[in-house]
Formats: C-alpha cells, structure tokens, sequence
C-alpha cells in the first residue's frame, strides 16, 4: 500500500490544485465541433458519458499517485520522463473532470491511498508505471465505443494516444522494443 | 475469431458503403467542390480520407528507406515503422492504391502542412523531420474521423490507429533530437490538419 509521506504532500496538493484549475478549462472548452455538447445531452446519455469519464477519472488519480510515489526512485532519462508524464496525467485529470462537470455530475476525488506494488528498484518502478499505461489505455478503448459520438470520443481518443507516448517511452527506457505493435490495444 | 479477421471485417463492412469511385480515388473526397464537402460525409468516406494519408506514409516511408540518407539507427527504426505503417494500411482489403510515383506522392505531400518533398530530402535529419510531419497528418486525419464516425466499433479502431502513430512521433522525435522531454510534449495528441 503506498500512502503520501511528508515530501509527496506538497507535490500531491500541488496535484489537486492543478486538477482545479485545469477542470475549469476543460469545462471552458468543452464546446463540440461535432456531435451534441456534453450539458445539452439528455439526461440518460449524460449520465452515462459521466460514469464512464469518472471511471477514467479514478484510473488517472491512480497513476497520479503511483508517478508522484515513483519520481522519487529513479535514475535519469526515467526520472525526466516520469515528471513528464505526471504533468500529462493531471492535465488528463483535469480535462476529464471539466467534462464530468459540464455533464452535471461530481468528478470522483483520489483515494487517500492505493494499493501498488512495492517496486524496490527503478527498473521495478518503471515496470510498474509502465503496466499502469497499458492498463490506462485499455481501460480507454473500451470506453471510447461507450461514449456519446461526436468530439469527447475523438477527444478521450487524443488522451489514448498521448499514453501510448508514454508507454513507448516507458519501453525505451526499460530496453524493451518500443511501439512492437501496429494497433495499440494496451494488451500487448 | 482472429482480432486481425474482425478489424478487416469491421473496416471492410464500413467502406463497403463507399461509392466505387471513391475507393478507386483515394483524393476524390478530399477533392471534392466545397458545395459537395459540406454534406455530411459518410463513415466510409471518413476511413477512406485517413486510409489515403496512410499509404502516403507506406510510400514515403518505402522512398526515404531505399535513399542511402538514414544511417544503421535511423534505418532500422525506419524499417520497423514502416512494418506497421502497412498493417495500417492493409487492415482493410479494400484500401485504395497508394501514389502512383514520386511526382504524384508530391503533390500528395504538398496538400498536408509537411515542409519537405521526397524528391528534395538528402539528409537524414530531413528524412526524419518528413517522416515526423507526415506522423502528424496521420494523427489528425484519424483524430477528426473520429470525430465523425458514427460506427464506435471503427472509432475504437482509428483510435488504436492513432494511438500508434502518436508512439511512432515519439519514436521519430527522440531519435532527431534525442530529448525525452520534447518527445512527448503535451498530454493530448490531435495531429494537425
């Protein structure tokens, strides 16, 4: 079980507050170019679209958490990249809470702890981020069919892509073979 | 089942609904007079605009590889993207033909925002930058028919597409400039136009 120490405090609320401010954003720019808007959906969709944006929401507190618990433990170019990525995750975060907001409903807050793996080592660190991804992205994809037609699916489209960057990254830096598949599914 | 079989099937299914002269010119939708663009465009329509910008790829990909331009690294990642690059494309059976030649694959190239042409890129460093921009094309054109496509199974599909492009920027981005941190540089991914 990882819970937050003293010097993840900081970077952890500094973490929510950026959720804030990017959910008013998101919310901001939530205007479709194609489809139906998120808050002139009906109320069923609506409810919909919000239950599995929150579902996603609750996977990207997840990987928050572990890269905020992570940074910490490696080496560079894993390191850079790891804060990188964070940085990406809580704008994900943000996006998909202003989405879940112009959907009328509550975004899910993170849990007080999540129950990752202890990974003793950077490379067990990485391993571990990078199986959060592949996860994520899965998670994704088959919400992306769910979803209500239009921007918030290519939308939640352009999220998927931004993690299969980093899995690829992840796969580098790990030594593994980077991008091994032409349709990324995260089960590969 | 095999997932391959079932991708074909479901791409197969969608272009089936395509008119055959769209299939027999994959620029035809994309051509088409502005009164014509502004009617809804059909699912079939929509992967046929993307298939196009990826046997764009196939092609440039193909070029650049047989130019004595990238070194053993560059070659090597070419050669793997360019693998994936024709799954892309042979994920349907009915995928139109690619550029005819090198001129054509030109004009192809000068109706996208990519600076460079096949028939005047010598370095290395102006491969990669091509192959990058090219990437980019590829990304938007699944972005926006995903924003169209009213099939989910085939905006599911796109976005695995798309999602793999986007690795394959990255891919190309670290090894013209060898920088982690530029190599994934914002957390949503949209292509350009």
């Amino acid at each position: 079980m990882v819970t937050p120490e003293t010097s993840r405090r900081g970077l952890l609320s500094a973490s929510a507050l950026g959720i804030l401010l990017l959910a008013g954003c998101g919310g901001a720019s939530g205007g479709r170019r194609s489809g139906q808007d998120l808050s002139t959906l009906p109320a069923a969709p609506r409810a919909h679209d919000a239950a599995i944006l929150n579902s996603a929401l609750d996977r990207e507190h997840e990987l928050i958490a572990a890269y905020t618990a992570g940074v910490p433990l490696l080496d560079e170019p894993g390191k850079l990249a790891a804060e990188q990525f964070l940085g990406q995750h809580l704008a994900h975060a943000g996006r998909l809470a202003g989405w879940i907001k112009r959907a009328r409903a509550e975004p899910n807050k993170p849990l007080a702890a999540y129950p990752l793996s202890q990974p003793r080592t950077a490379g067990e660190m990485l391993a571990t981020l990078h199986s959060l991804e592949a996860a994520m992205i899965t998670a994704y994809l088959a919400a992306i069919p769910q979803l209500s037609p239009g921007k918030l699916r290519a939308d939640t489209a352009s999220i998927v892509a931004n993690e299969a960057q980093h899995t690829a990254v992840l796969e580098s830096v790990l030594g593994r073979a980077p991008a091994p598949l032409a349709l990324v599914t995260g089960g590969g | 089942m095999a997932r391959g079989t079932t991708r074909r099937r479901l791409l197969g299914r969608a272009i089936a609904a395509a008119p055959a002269a769209c299939l027999l010119s994959p620029a035809t939708s994309l051509l088409a007079a502005p009164a014509a663009r502004a009617q809804p465009q059909s699912d079939a329509d929509l992967l046929t605009n993307a298939l196009a910008v990826q046997q764009l790829e196939v092609y440039a990909y193909r070029r650049l590889l047989a130019s004595t331009a990238l070194d053993g690294d560059a070659g090597a990642l070419v050669t793997h993207l360019l693998a994936l690059e024709v799954q892309h494309a042979a994920a349907s059976g009915t995928v139109p033909s690619g550029p005819a030649d090198l001129a054509t694959a030109d004009r192809e190239l000068a109706r996208h925002p990519v600076a460079g042409r096949l028939a005047g890129t010598r370095s290395q460093h102006d491969c990669v930058k091509l192959l990058i921009d090219l990437e980019s094309v590829a990304e938007g054109a699944c972005y926006a028919a995903i924003m169209e496509l009213s099939d989910a199974g085939v905006a599911r599909l796109a976005a695995e597409v798309m999602s793999s492009e986007a690795q394959q920027w990255t891919l190309l981005d670290q090894l013209q400039h060898r920088d982690v941190i530029r190599a994934v540089p914002g957390p949503f991914v949209e292509g350009t136009k």
